[in-house]
């Protein structure tokens, strides 16, 4: 059932609601015995009909950040810090509450839909097994929502997709079936991890307008796990930058693409093939492994502008919605 | 110019009703590198695999300098082999995880004869670490001590150890992170340049073939659609396919704001399309493109394309 | 599914097809002259070349092997020698006991098996989890006989539950039925529920890490839909190809546990009649037995395409 208590919901009078809102979220996953940090203090928000990116390359805790915001982080981590979703504080409920937060308040789309998808339960059951538990809805009714829905992400035949399985489909329409499937029970905020990674260019393109059209219509919070900054540049409203567990810099996705304000983030920009072939400027060595970060700023040992200051772990000022972890800032901070 | 270094004719290769290759004419020029860029299904990976022999074609011919690729056998084969290395996507798969970076480096000197002594042998392995950016205390270690990048320098490594004609790199880069691919992107290019390789260098990411690439060729379900000097593609595509290619991407310049899509998916490769194999996805796809397949003609610069609407 | 089906049907044919010339040539050519070893010691050369003239072991082989084939596409599989009446009405008043036998073993093992295995994966690395690991690698190193007559002391001799021995038929009452049948099917079945309890779990515990796994928790499906019909739909294909494996060894352990409990099943018939040197029943319970397996095989394939439809679809 949909949760209709008042405590859930926020007021709907608020202009830009914050569908989410993460404020020092940390998470620690066991390794050989011991607790190592994988995501530290991670703040950022996300507003209804907002697409904000989190940027950063494997290993930066991206999707760890996100599996945490979704309640199903791996096995033995431990989640600290704040997670508000829809006005509510969620890190304290109890599982089985967590659970009911997923499909219903929070949709996630998976990078790869050919292994997300059940191999063998027909698409068909799998919809509308999450739109009957979630939205209450007798059988019937829930594939009338099924079919109503593959229809508005652009399948043609939805009845016909429905009897399938997710081995028939063109890795296109299995993405689509994806985003269906995280968007039938209404959510507020669909989390997508990597969603074009696996597809192909021109596909790519379709399901990215498609990502667009839908948060619009349905005036969606939209969290963009990426490591394409050309993908945020494009689709994005905001940018959340992260490197080593850290955010290392916030801002407007046209800022942050265009005039990046922290050393990695313009490495990761000129690190990519542009239209000229003048010779790439790569960011030397390579990411830290998880647990073996350096002292002070993370990116220091990569980085060209690092000093004695950087030996200490620069903060990130925690109220300003554009702001940068970093000593020696390319660009000033408003 | 000099005759090219690889030329395939009429290459074709079906695997029981899936065409993969459709006669594919490439050609190669000596110490340049080739781009073969498409999708998932284009057959470029299979035009790779072809080239070299690792599959058998099943018609056209592959002239490999002045040999029939195709008709040698056996020892003479595994000599040419010398001359041709590979690079793959995942360097992980591609290097035996059992043998040490050494062993790895030593054992294509051994296998082609290349070098007296162990000594020697190793000492050249040392000298293609260095050129490839790893200390020689690498040599004693496991593929798995080495992150992903570096496992991919060991492959350029190990590909360079028999003194190759041309290098088949086959999506090099598409398993790497950013910051990485380029450190990768700018190693294969010196090298390219410094050996005077030829390089075969297939991938779907155009921004990366274009940053690397001097010639490009564009395939779409087992043919060549295009073909051409990288800016002359780059800056006037002919073909339609290249044109939704180059604008699709993120990041690509679109005219007034809008990107040129294509509509609906690869057809698969058991059930081309007839006439023009992309005309179900193509914008300007008219009655003739269904009857007729377009021929590869000049649009001049040195650039082919297969399209009907340069006839009009 | 239908031409799934088709392929599968044909493909049993040749698991019929070469124990049946095993079982030819085995009598064919063993060393000595058959007639005269079913015959014994006392037999006359007369009695002996009757006897082979009965046999068609006069005649060139791939004639007699024509015959044979005939007889059995016939349904007439000889005359006993020692029961003196025909194999064909022999094999069936022991056959039902032993595939009933069979049938209750493979359905035990495949049930202790999965909840097991199901209970160990999701206890993973506590001490549940290593209590059943442990007990299934016991279970493995325990030969059939040995367990049966563990099960015999135990429940039979001293809690006096079961009978110790002896079979009543379905037919005189499925409470008695199932009384002179659960011990021999239990001993029957626990080396193989051993085997499927650690391929339930491993493949549970694959299963659990999938992502499609992830997807149903992230769409909110309460935690008992998500295993109970998205993991078990997919871990319990393994256990199920198991299965079919398992069924042949069963038939082979048969022997000894139909002698142990004294169940008038297939295995007691063929020992006594080896050792009695009667062929034709020799021969004829060995089809027997490569024809129940075929059948149980090609049901496990049908319930595997009806698992998997990745399979049909192919």
């Amino acid at each position: 059932m949909k949760m209709t208590d008042p405590e859930t919901t926020m007021p709907a009078a608020t202009a830009s609601q914050e569908v989410m809102r993460a404020e020092g979220l940390s998470v620690a996953l066991p390794i050989d015995g011991r607790m190592v940090p994988v995501v530290t203090d991670v703040s950022f928000g996300v507003s209804r009909g907002e697409a904000v990116a989190l940027v950063g390359e494997s290993g930066c805790g991206k999707s760890m950040t996100a599996s945490a915001i979704i309640g199903l982080p791996p096995r033995g981590a431990q989640v600290t810090g704040r997670l508000i979703v829809n006005g509510r504080e969620v890190l304290g409920l109890s599982p089985r509450q967590r659970r009911k937060l997923c499909g219903n308040e929070i949709g996630f789309i998976f990078q790869e839909p050919m292994t997300a998808l059940h191999p063998t339960l027909r698409i068909g059951r799998q919809m509308t097994d999450t739109i009957c538990h979630n939205l209450g809805l007798s059988r019937r009714a829930a594939t009338e929502r099924a079919v109503e829905i593959l229809d508005t992400v652009g399948i043609p035949r939805p009845r016909a997709i429905l009897q399938g399985y997710v081995h028939q489909l063109s890795g296109g329409m299995r993405q689509r079936v994806m985003i269906a499937l995280a968007l039938s029970c209404e959510p507020s905020l669909v989390i997508a991890d990597e969603p074009t990674t696996a597809l192909d260019v021109t596909i790519q393109a379709q399901v990215l307008d498609l990502m667009e059209r839908m948060r619009k219509e349905f005036d969606l919070g939209m969290l963009f796990i990426t490591h394409d900054l050309e993908v945020v540049r494009d689709f994005c409203d905001r940018a959340v930058v992260m490197y080593s567990g850290d955010v290392v810099e916030r801002g407007s996705a046209a800022g942050v693409t265009r005039a990046p304000a922290h050393p990695y983030t313009r490495g990761l920009i000129e690190a990519v093939p542009g239209e000229t072939t003048d010779r790439l400027v790569p960011i030397p060595g390579s990411v830290p492994q998880i647990g073996a970060w350096p002292e002070g700023c993370r990116f220091a040992p990569r980085c060209a502008r690092a000093d004695a200051k950087c030996r200490t772990h620069p903060p990130l000022d925690a109220e300003n919605p554009t702001a940068v972890r970093c000593w020696h800032p390319l660009e000033e901070i408003a | 110019m000099t005759a090219p270094l690889l030329e395939t004719r009429a290459l074709c290769k079906t695997f029981g009703k899936v065409q993969a290759v459709r006669s594919v004419d490439l050609a190669l020029p000596r110490g340049r590198t080739f781009g073969l860029v498409g999708e998932s299904g284009s057959g470029k990976s299979t035009v790779a695999r072809l080239v070299l022999r690792l599959i058998e074609a099943t018609s056209g011919d592959i002239r490999f300098g002045d040999e029939d690729l195709r008709r040698l056998g056996g020892e003479a084969l595994r000599r040419r082999r010398r001359r041709m290395q590979m690079i793959f996507q995942d360097p992980y798969g591609s290097l035996n995880g059992r043998m040490t970076v050494g062993e790895t480096l030593v054992e294509p000197q051994l296998v082609h004869d290349i070098g007296t002594g162990g000594r020697a042998r190793r000492d050249r392995a040392r000298s293609l670490l260095r050129e490839v950016g790893l200390p020689d205390s690498a040599m004693d270690r496991f593929p798995h001590e080495f992150s992903g990048g570096q496992r991919q320098r060991i492959a350029i490594a190990r590909a360079l150890a028999t003194d190759p004609e041309l290098i088949v790199a086959d999506e090099p880069v598409s398993a790497l992170d950013v910051s990485v691919q380029a450190q990768i992107l700018n190693l294969l290019g010196d090298m390219q340049r410094e050996h005077q390789t030829t390089m075969l260098f297939i991938s779907h990411d155009l921004r990366v073939v274009r940053y690397v690439c001097d010639e490009i060729a564009v395939m779409y379900l087992g043919e060549i659609v295009e073909r051409g000097p990288r800016d002359r593609v780059y800056d006037r595509p002919a073909h339609p396919y290249t044109q939704a290619l180059l604008t699709s991407a993120p990041g690509s310049p679109r005219k007034d704001g809008k990107r040129a899509k294509l509509a609906g998916e690869i057809p698969s490769a058991d059930a081309i399309p007839t006439g023009c194999a992309f005309r179900s996805r193509c914008p300007h796809a008219f009655d003739r493109c269904k009857i007729e397949a377009p021929r590869m003609q000049d649009v001049g610069g040195g650039q082919t394309a297969a399209c009907h609407l340069l006839d009009r | 599914m239908l031409r799934y089906l088709g392929k599968r049907f044909l493909l049993i044919l040749p698991t019929i097809f070469v124990p049946l010339i095993m079982v030819f040539l085995l009598l064919r050519l063993s060393p000595g002259d058959p007639a005269g070893m079913m015959l014994g010691d006392q037999a006359t050369a007369d009695q002996i070349a009757a006897l082979r003239e009965q046999l068609g072991l006069d005649r060139p082989l791939h004639v007699q092997f024509l015959i044979w084939l005939k007889g059995i596409v016939t349904l007439d599989l000889g005359q006993s020698i020692f029961f003196r009446e025909p194999v064909m009405e022999i094999i069936p008043r022991y056959a039902g006991v032993t595939i009933l036998l069979t049938l209750v073993a493979l359905t035990l093992a495949v049930l202790i098996g999965v909840a097991m295995g199901v209970i160990s994966a999701l206890n993973r690395n506590n001490p549940i989890d290593r209590g059943v690991v442990t007990t299934a690698v016991l279970g493995i190193s325990v030969p059939e006989f040995w367990f049966a007559l563990l099960l015999i002391f135990l429940f039979s001799v001293t809690l006096r539950w079961f009978p110790v021995s002896g079979y009543t038929p379905p037919s005189a009452g499925l409470i008695a039925w199932g009384t002179t049948i659960f011990l021999p099917a239990l001993a029957l079945g626990v080396r193989q529920s051993a085997l499927m309890t650690r391929m339930m779990r491993s493949s549970m515990l694959d299963v659990l890490d999938e992502p499609y796994i992830t997807t149903a928790r992230a769409q909110g499906l309460p935690e008992r839909t998500v295993l109970g019909r998205y993991a078990m739909r997919t871990a319990s294909i393994p256990v199920v190809t198991v299965a079919g494996l398992s069924a042949g060894y069963m038939l082979g352990g048969v022997v000894a546990i139909e002698i142990i409990f004294s169940l008038p099943g297939l295995g007691r018939l063929l020992v006594e009649a080896v050792a009695r040197r009667d062929y034709p029943v020799v021969e004829g319970g060995v089809l027997t037995i490569a024809l129940v397996l075929a059948v149980l095989n090609l049901l496990i394939d049908v319930l595997y395409a009806i698992l998997d439809p990745r399979i049909r679809y192919k």
